[in-house]
């Protein structure tokens, strides 16, 4: 044995020791208390995407949307736009969750479990992706068809504009941060298979 | 409290400094471990009835802390109150001898990558290689392997 490979045993040996010290210092705590497995025990585990009360309540928000376009005497292709993007977007919310049990997803090993995110977040980068294309093309075909009837206003556009900016923007970012999360997948499971 | 609840917060007392020693090497600061510990316990809980089908708890129990760690969502902060633990020592903050030791030990891991910190956390503990690899699926030749890898890297910064 060198002298190098002499000092790095010493050294993984002193953080052995030092990890064991700290364990020790940490034993001697109360660390958990009642009431915060109690807490722990009524909580409900954190949702990878959307919770469990979205689905319901982004029905009955389209519903009344809906509902509330025909009393007003709205456009068609208002409420229509409306319905096929539900038809759309929430068959792809139970896709993108396929295969997903949340409460149990942490129980396996680190590298089949970083995988079924993986998987998870590449579904939901598509369904973003495909929400963030829908909500544009519905703006500029609105805009369009409106300016060819000559009934779109000045506030009309404008609000057409923040609305756009608002939708694609919203959009952009949960993008931008999914992939984000999806490298960091891709770089635990590159390194963890290395050697495979 | 019913039976399993009981055995439940048995279990998390006898394994509470090993949630704790996982949740420190992965946070900046104190209100982090608190909301990774927190995070760590309703994993366990919601994930207790499958486990006991299984067999080492030692094993379930870093499973869990150490996928919370690595995967988590940390845009999305827990709502609601957060708890904090019952500890009359700060890791960040304290400075005696005890406290400077244990400074220099989490400076010497956090140089690490995410993953090569989960699995020098795991060598640290005393775990077989097979218990590794049991934890993070992969196998004893790549534990072995990524071993090895991971001191050649601490030797690098050592010099």
């Amino acid at each position: 044995m060198n002298k190098e490979e002499f000092n790095i045993n010493q050294e993984l040996e002193q953080m052995r020791q030092d990890y064991a010290d700290l364990k020790e210092r940490f034993d001697k705590q109360q660390i958990v208390n009642d009431y915060l497995i109690q807490k722990a025990m009524n909580s409900d585990v954190r949702r990878l995407f959307l919770s469990k009360r979205t689905v319901p309540l982004g029905i009955a928000v389209l519903v009344v949307a809906v509902i509330l376009s025909f009393v007003q005497g709205y456009e068609w292709w208002l409420p229509v736009s409306l319905i096929i993007y539900a038809l759309l977007f929430f068959p792809g919310v139970f896709w993108a969750y396929k295969g997903v049990r949340e409460e149990e997803l942490y129980n396996g090993d680190v590298l089949s479990t970083t995988e079924t995110l993986r998987k998870f977040k590449k579904r939901y980068i598509a369904l973003v992706t495909g929400s963030c294309l829908y909500f544009f093309a519905f703006v500029i075909l609105a805009t369009i068809y409106m300016t060819s009837l000559n009934i779109s206003t000045e506030l009309m556009w404008r609000r057409g504009i923040f609305i756009a900016i608002l939708c694609v923007g919203t959009l952009t970012l949960e993008y931008v941060y999914a992939k984000r999360l999806l490298k960091s997948c891709d770089d635990i499971i590159n390194r963890l298979r290395m050697k495979e | 409290m019913d039976n399993k609840e009981q055995t439940f917060t048995q279990l998390v007392r006898e394994h509470k400094s090993t949630i704790y020693s996982v949740c420190y090497m992965f946070s900046k600061d104190t209100d982090e471990i608190d909301d990774l510990f927190q995070e760590i316990l309703i994993r366990l809980w919601k994930g207790y009835d499958s486990f006991r089908a299984e067999s080492d708890v030692r094993t379930w129990i870093y499973r869990v802390a150490l996928n919370c760690c690595l995967n988590a969502d940390k845009k999305k902060r827990r709502g609601g109150e957060r708890v904090p633990l019952s500890l009359d020592i700060d890791p960040f903050e304290d400075t005696n001898d005890r406290a400077l030791q244990t400074k220099r030990l989490y400076a010497r891991i956090n140089q690490l990558g995410l993953v090569d910190r989960a699995i020098i956390l795991l060598w640290l503990e005393g775990l077989s290689y097979e218990e590794i690899g049991a934890i993070m699926g992969i196998s004893v030749k790549n534990v072995s392997f990524q071993l090895h890898r991971i001191k050649e890297e601490l030797k690098k910064s050592h010099l």
